[in-house]
């Protein structure tokens, strides 16, 4: 079940009109995270002025922030299994989705691909240890990432209406970090790129969840405080109305 | 109904946490225990981080055991003397405990040890419960009268100095073994996001021969501050109480508490305790089983702390 917000279809806040006039538009630039979020659509349309795009293919990537993951085996000492010493892997995506209106491999070149940096098997990640290993691992840290949908690879995700105006809604996952995510728009002919555009989206967190992070994070000493007083409160409560009865 | 918790960062189902917090209450309501062993276990079993599962449990128990030290204190049932100095060493315990809890959490170990402490835990309470289960059911079955053995008045623990008189317990003992009973619990309570009564209210009895009358008031009494204090530092050491998921327990918990309380009036005692030792036995018995069998995923993937 997908929460659709679709408030920004005739508010044009981003249109991108290049050279070869590649419109496009993000229906909802400002994500908003609440209380009850259990996963948005981000809906990306767009058109080529006057172009067919039965032979055409699009492709889109929106990429997080990337960040640094802490990685540790698990082992079997005396029967249980416990954690290994840390590994660091960094330039790690905290989202990447490419959606895409055919298989990517079909659409370009796998150098091209690479260049561009799509697709998630073309993706960098960073560690300082033997290539053996940190494929393992790499392969662990995308299987975890699909598993939790802030990794998608979505090769029927864009639908061309009428040979005109491209569509797609991506999924954006219920735990998705607040921030900028960099949405990338290309545009293919004949195994060539011919267009790219590229906006930015912004998803926040908003109402008592957002709040409560925030103080969480930057009160902690008042946040927790608050946090007995409401357990105290809670408790008297109760008290006060056993004894009534 | 699913919500997003801000601090855990997972969407749970509201009415799976509040049946969660209520099916503890009833329980707790049925034996007078707090329940945050159990509740902390149910938590990470239903996809709560662990370090979240035990700040925000000690949240909760902030609240369950203030409603319970009141019915006590009206009752005139509390040593607030003897609770004072089982808080001075929980106090102690709490800082204790908050730092080994960060060292092993920055070690990466703090899941496993949170495990672990709940298997030995678990596994201790749950088989005592069992065995006095079965035994007073077979007593009851063969009408004989379980023999009462006559306690010796002076322990060891009575020979220690710093003596001090409890007048509410009738007691002139030292305040050592009340300081170290306390420490223990301030540690555990730090760790594993539990009151400790179920330690606490035994080494009452049994070490500091306290008469069994005060023994919970004195214990809840201790365990509301304690707990209180455990919170606060989880926040700001961690950031890891989650005060949605908190509220929802405690309404949960209040709930069933008092159903519970209804219930436990119309079973019989033994039948109930010997339920009890099953239900802790199962839930040690899952979180072991966690510990040993083959992983799913073999790389625990953390953001990095940088």
């Amino acid at each position: 079940m997908a929460l659709m917000i679709l408030f920004g279809l005739n508010q044009l806040s981003h249109a991108a009109l290049s050279e070869n006039d590649l419109v496009t538009q993000i229906d909802d630039p400002h994500i908003q995270i609440g209380s009850n979020f259990f996963g948005e659509e981000l809906l990306v349309f767009g058109a080529m002025s006057g172009q067919d795009l039965s032979k055409s293919d699009i492709i889109i990537k929106v990429e997080g922030i990337s960040k640094s993951l802490s990685v540790r085996e698990k082992i079997n000492k005396y029967g249980i299994w416990i954690n290994d010493t840390e590994m660091l892997i960094g330039d790690i995506p905290s989202f990447y989705a490419i959606y895409s209106n055919r298989n990517i491999k079909r659409i370009t070149s796998e150098s091209l691909l690479k260049e561009q940096l799509i697709g998630i098997s073309n993706l960098n990640f960073k560690s300082d240890f033997d290539s053996e290993k940190s494929k393992i691992i790499d392969q662990a840290i995308i299987k975890k990432n699909k598993e939790k949908g802030i990794f998608i690879e979505k090769f029927t995700g864009i639908r061309i209406i009428g040979d005109r105006l491209f569509r797609s809604s991506i999924e954006l996952p219920q735990d998705i970090k607040e921030g900028t995510y960099e949405v990338s728009i290309y545009f293919f002919e004949d195994q060539q790129l011919v267009d790219k555009d590229t906006s930015n989206v912004f998803v926040n967190k908003t109402q008592s969840g957002k709040f409560i992070y925030n103080q969480a994070n930057e009160n902690p000493l008042l946040y927790g405080v608050f946090s007995v007083l409401i357990a105290w409160a809670a408790g008297l409560l109760v008290a006060g109305i056993s004894r009534v009865r | 109904m699913y919500l997003y918790l801000p601090i855990a960062e997972v969407s749970v189902n509201l009415f799976v946490i509040f049946g969660m917090g209520g099916v503890v209450g009833i329980l707790s309501g049925m034996f007078g225990v707090g329940g945050g062993f159990l509740m902390t276990p149910l938590l990470i079993f239903y996809g709560i981080p662990p370090i979240v599962a035990v700040a925000t449990e000690a949240n909760q128990i902030v609240a369950s055991s203030i409603s319970g030290a009141f019915a006590h204190w009206r009752r005139k049932a509390v040593d607030f003397k003897m609770g004072t100095i089982l808080l001075l060493g929980g106090v102690i315990g709490s800082f204790i405990g908050i730092k080994i809890f960060v060292f092993l959490k920055n070690l990466g170990q703090i899941d496993l040890i949170i495990s672990l402490s709940y298997v030995i835990l678990l596994g201790a309470i749950g088989t005592l419960i069992f065995i006095e289960g079965m035994r007073s059911m077979i007593a009851h079955r063969n009408e004989t009268v379980v023999q009462v053995k006559k306690r010796k008045d002076r322990t060891w623990v009575h020979s220690l100095p710093m003596r001090v008189r409890f007048k509410k317990s009738g007691l002139y003992i030292s305040i050592i073994p009340p300081i170290v009973i306390g420490l223990a619990v301030g540690i555990m309570a730090s760790i594993m996001g539990v009151g400790g009564g179920f330690i606490m209210v035994p080494a009452m009895i049994y070490l500091l021969r306290m008469p069994t009358n005060v023994v919970i008031g004195t214990s809840l009494y201790q365990i509301i501050f304690v707990t209180s204090l455990v919170t606060v530092l989880h926040a700001y050491e961690n950031q890891t109480v989650d005060v949605m998921l908190a509220m929802i327990l405690m309404s949960g918990g209040v709930v069933g508490a008092q159903i519970g309380a209804a219930l436990g009036h119309k079973l019989k005692a033994e039948q109930l305790r010997f339920l009890l030792g099953i239900l802790i036995l199962a839930v040690c018995a899952k979180m072991l089983i966690e510990l040993a069998v083959e992983p799913k995923d073999m790389y625990v993937i953390t953001d990095a702390i940088l």
